[in-house]
C-alpha cells in the first residue's frame, strides 16, 4: 500500500477525534448500565415467571436494537471525522506530495479510501466490542451473533464514506463532502413521501420516480434492519438494501476515481 | 538520452471568469540532458510551476507532447526515479521530518531498508538532523524547504525537479542549498531548477531557459545567454588616435585612451579591427567578448517577449 495504510494509522493517532469516539463509547456504557438496572427491576416485577428463554430473547432484541443505534452514531462520527481527509490531500502544496509518485491515481485514491475505511472501521469495531464486552459482563452472557451487526455497519461505513469521498473530491472541502452526504440522506426520505403520495393519486410516474430514487440512494435503515435480524438470529426478510447499497458505494467510488483522474492539481 | 523533452507543450487553463482562458504554456519545446543542471527562469506568472506540474503529471496537457524518462507524464512509470519539491510545499502536518522522509520513500516505492540507510545522510545533507523528530507543522519556512529537498531525494532519483527550493531560506541557507545542488549534480543526477533568483541559477545551472508569459524566449548555457552577440572589448594603447570603423565591418560603441568596445556585423570582423589597430602600431593587450549580466539578458528577454494573447 506504499505506506498509505500505515500513514492513515499514524494520522489517526495524532488526531483528537479519537477522544470523541471514546466519549461516545463511555456514554454507551452508561446507557447499558442503566438498561441493566432497569432490566433487573423488570425481572423482579415479573418474578421470572415466563422462564429464562423468553427473557433472553427480549434482552437480545433490545441489545441488537441498542447496538444498532450505537453503531449508527459511531458511523456518523466516523463520517464527520473522515470528511476532511481526502480534501486535505488535495490542497495546493500537498497534492503534489501524493501525486508526483510512480503510482497511478486510481491506486493512490483506492489505497487511501481502503486505508481510511479499514482504520476508522476498526475504530468503530473497537468501540462496539468494548460496549459488547461490557454488556456481556453485566448480563452474564454474550450474544455472538451481534458480530454480524458490526459487520453490516462496517459495510455501511464504506457506503457513507464513498459518498463523503466523492463529495470531498468534487468540492475539495470537508463541508462540501458533509453536504453531499446530507443531501443523499435527505433524498433517502423521498421514496417514503412518494409512497404516501402514491396512495392519494395513483400515478405511474410517481411510482417510477420512487423506484429510481430508491435504487440510486443507499438504504441505511434497510441495512440496519438486516443487521438487527442477523444479530437476533431471525430470518432476513429483505436482503435488497444490502446489495443495492453496496452497488451504489462501488459506483460512487468509480465516479470518484473518474473525477480524480481528470482533475488538474 | 534526453531525460526531459517537450514539444509544442501547451497548457490552457479555462476559467469561468470573463477574462477568458489563460495560456500558461504556449508551444514550449525544450530538452534536458542527463546529468545537467537546468535552470528555468521567468518572472511571476510566467508558467514555470505549470511546466513542472505538467511534467509531473499533476496538470493535464492541452496540446503538444512531453516525455520524462521517455514516457508521457500520464504514465506513472515516468515518475520512477524522479524527485519533486513543489512550490510552497505543505507536507502532511501529522508527520515529523523523519516520518515524512519515510512516507515519501514508501510512496515512491523505495524499500524500507533503502529508506533507513538513506535517512541519516540525507538529514545531514540538508542540515535537518536536529529537527528530524519535530513535527513538520512546527517547521519554519526554511526548514520546510530543507526537509522538502530531502524528501525529493529519498528515492535516490535520477532527476529532481525543484520549484523555488531556496524560497524563504536565509542567505547562508541559500548557499548551503546551492552546495546541496552541486553535490547532487556531482552524483550525476539531473537537476531541473525553477527559480526567479538569477544569481542562484547563474551560479549553478549548466543551461538556462527563460520563460515569459508562457513562451520560451531563450535557451542556452549561461555563457551563451550572457554574451553580447558580436561585441568585443579591446584593451589597447589607443591614446588619442582617431579610429573609424567602416559600416560594413561594424561600429564603435565606446572608446577611451586605453580601450574600445566594438559591435561587429559578424564575429570574424574582429580580425579586421585588429589589423587596423596594428597598422597604426597600436599595442593590443587583450580582446574579449563583452558579457552581459544574466540579469540584463533576462530583462531583455522578458521585456521583448511576446505580447500575451488571451
Ligand atoms: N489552476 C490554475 N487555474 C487557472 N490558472 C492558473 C492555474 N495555475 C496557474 N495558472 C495561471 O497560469 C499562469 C502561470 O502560473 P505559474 O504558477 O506556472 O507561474 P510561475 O512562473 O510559477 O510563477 P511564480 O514565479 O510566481 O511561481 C499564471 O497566469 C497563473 O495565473
Ligand atoms: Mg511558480
Amino acid at each position: 500500500m506504499n505506506g498509505i495504510l500505515a500513514d492513515t494509522l499514524v494520522e489517526l493517532k495524532e488526531r483528537k477525534i479519537v477522544y470523541l469516539f471514546a466519549f461516545a463509547t463511555v456514554l454507551a456504557l452508561l446507557v447499558i448500565f442503566a438498561g441493566d438496572k432497569l432490566g433487573d427491576e423488570f425481572n423482579m416485577n415479573m418474578g421470572d415467571l415466563e422462564g429464562q428463554g423468553v427473557a433472553d430473547g427480549f434482552v437480545a432484541s433490545a441489545m441488537a436494537n441498542g447496538f444498532s443505534i450505537f453503531m449508527t452514531i459511531l458511523i456518523f462520527l466516523a463520517a464527520m471525522a473522515t470528511a476532511g481527509l481526502i480534501p486535505a490531500m488535495l490542497e495546493k502544496g500537498r497534492s503534489e506530495f501524493y501525486l508526483a509518485r510512480p503510482l497511478s491515481r486510481t491506486r493512490l485514491l483506492l489505497s487511501r479510501v481502503f486505508s481510511i475505511w479499514l482504520i476508522y472501521g476498526l475504530l468503530i469495531m473497537a468501540c462496539g466490542l468494548v460496549a459488547l464486552a461490557f454488556s456481556a459482563m453485566l448480563l452474564g452472557f454474550a450474544e455472538g451473533r451481534i458480530v454480524w451487526l458490526f459487520a453490516v455497519y462496517w459495510l455501511n461505513f464504506l457506503i457513507w464514506f464513498s459518498i463523503i469521498c466523492l463529495g470531498g473530491l468534487l468540492f475539495r472541502s470537508a463541508s462540501g463532502a458533509i453536504m453531499l452526504a446530507f443531501m443523499v440522506w435527505l433524498l433517502r426520505k423521498v421514496p417514503g413521501l412518494l409512497d404516501w403520495a402514491n396512495q392519494v393519486v395513483d400515478w405511474k410516474s410517481i411510482q417510477w420516480t420512487r423506484d429510481i430514487i430508491y435504487y440510486l440512494v443507499p438504504d441505511s435503515s434497510g441495512m440496519g434492519d438486516v443487521a438487527v435480524a442477523l444479530a437476533v438470529g431471525q430470518p432476513v426478510t429483505n436482503w435488497m438494501p444490502l446489495w443495492h447499497s453496496t452497488l451504489v458505494a462501488v459506483a460512487m467510488l468509480l465516479v470518484a476515481v473518474w473525477v480524480f483522474k481528470r482533475r488538474d492539481y | 538520452m534526453r531525460i526531459v523533452e517537450t514539444k509544442d507543450l501547451t497548457k490552457i487553463f479555462t476559467t469561468r471568469q470573463k477574462k477568458g482562458n489563460i495560456i500558461a504554456l504556449d508551444s514550449v519545446s525544450l530538452g534536458v540532458d542527463q546529468g545537467e543542471v537546468f535552470g528555468l527562469l521567468g518572472p511571476n506568472g510566467a508558467g514555470k510551476t505549470t511546466l513542472v506540474k505538467t511534467l509531473m503529471g499533476l496538470t493535464s496537457i492541452t496540446s503538444g507532447d512531453a516525455l520524462v524518462n521517455g514516457l508521457p507524464p500520464g504514465n506513472p512509470g515516468s515518475r520512477q526515479q524522479v524527485g519533486f519539491l513543489p512550490e510552497n510545499p505543505r507536507f502532511p502536518s501529522h508527520l515529523t521530518g523523519r516520518a515524512l522522509l519515510v512516507f515519501s520513500g514508501r510512496l515512491s516505492g523505495v524499500s524500507d531498508d533503502d529508506i533507513n540507510s538513506r535517512l541519516k545522510p540525507l538529514l545531514v545533507l540538508v542540515g535537518m538532523e536536529r529537527w528530524a523528530d519535530t513535527k513538520v507543522s512546527k517547521y519554519s519556512k526554511g526548514m520546510t524547504q530543507r526537509i522538502g529537498v530531502a524528501q525529493a531525494l529519498i528515492g535516490d532519483p535520477d532527476i529532481v525537479f525543484l520549484d523555488e527550493p531556496t524560497d524563504g531560506i536565509d542567505p547562508i541557507g541559500k548557499l548551503e542549498i546551492r552546495g546541496v545542488l552541486e553535490k547532487i549534480r556531482d552524483q550525476g543526477k539531473t537537476v531541473f531548477l525553477n527559480s526567479h533568483l538569477l544569481s542562484e541559477v547563474e551560479a549553478i545551472a549548466d543551461r538556462v531557459a527563460i520563460l515569459s508569459r508562457g513562451k520560451l524566449v531563450r535557451v542556452g548555457t549561461v555563457d551563451e545567454l550572457t554574451v553580447h552577440e558580436n561585441q568585443y572589448e579591446i584593451e589597447a594603447d589607443i591614446g588619442n588616435e582617431r579610429i573609424v570603423i567602416p559600416e560594413e565591418i561594424g561600429q564603435r560603441v565606446s572608446i577611451t585612451a586605453k580601450s574600445m568596445t566594438v559591435s561587429l556585423v559578424k564575429p570574424e570582423n574582429i580580425n579586421k579591427v585588429i589589423d587596423e589597430l596594428r597598422l597604426r602600431r597600436i599595442n593590443i593587450w587583450s580582446v574579449k567578448p563583452v558579457k552581459q549580466s544574466l540579469e540584463q539578458s533576462f530583462f531583455e528577454a522578458v521585456t521583448e517577449g511576446p505580447e500575451q494573447t488571451a
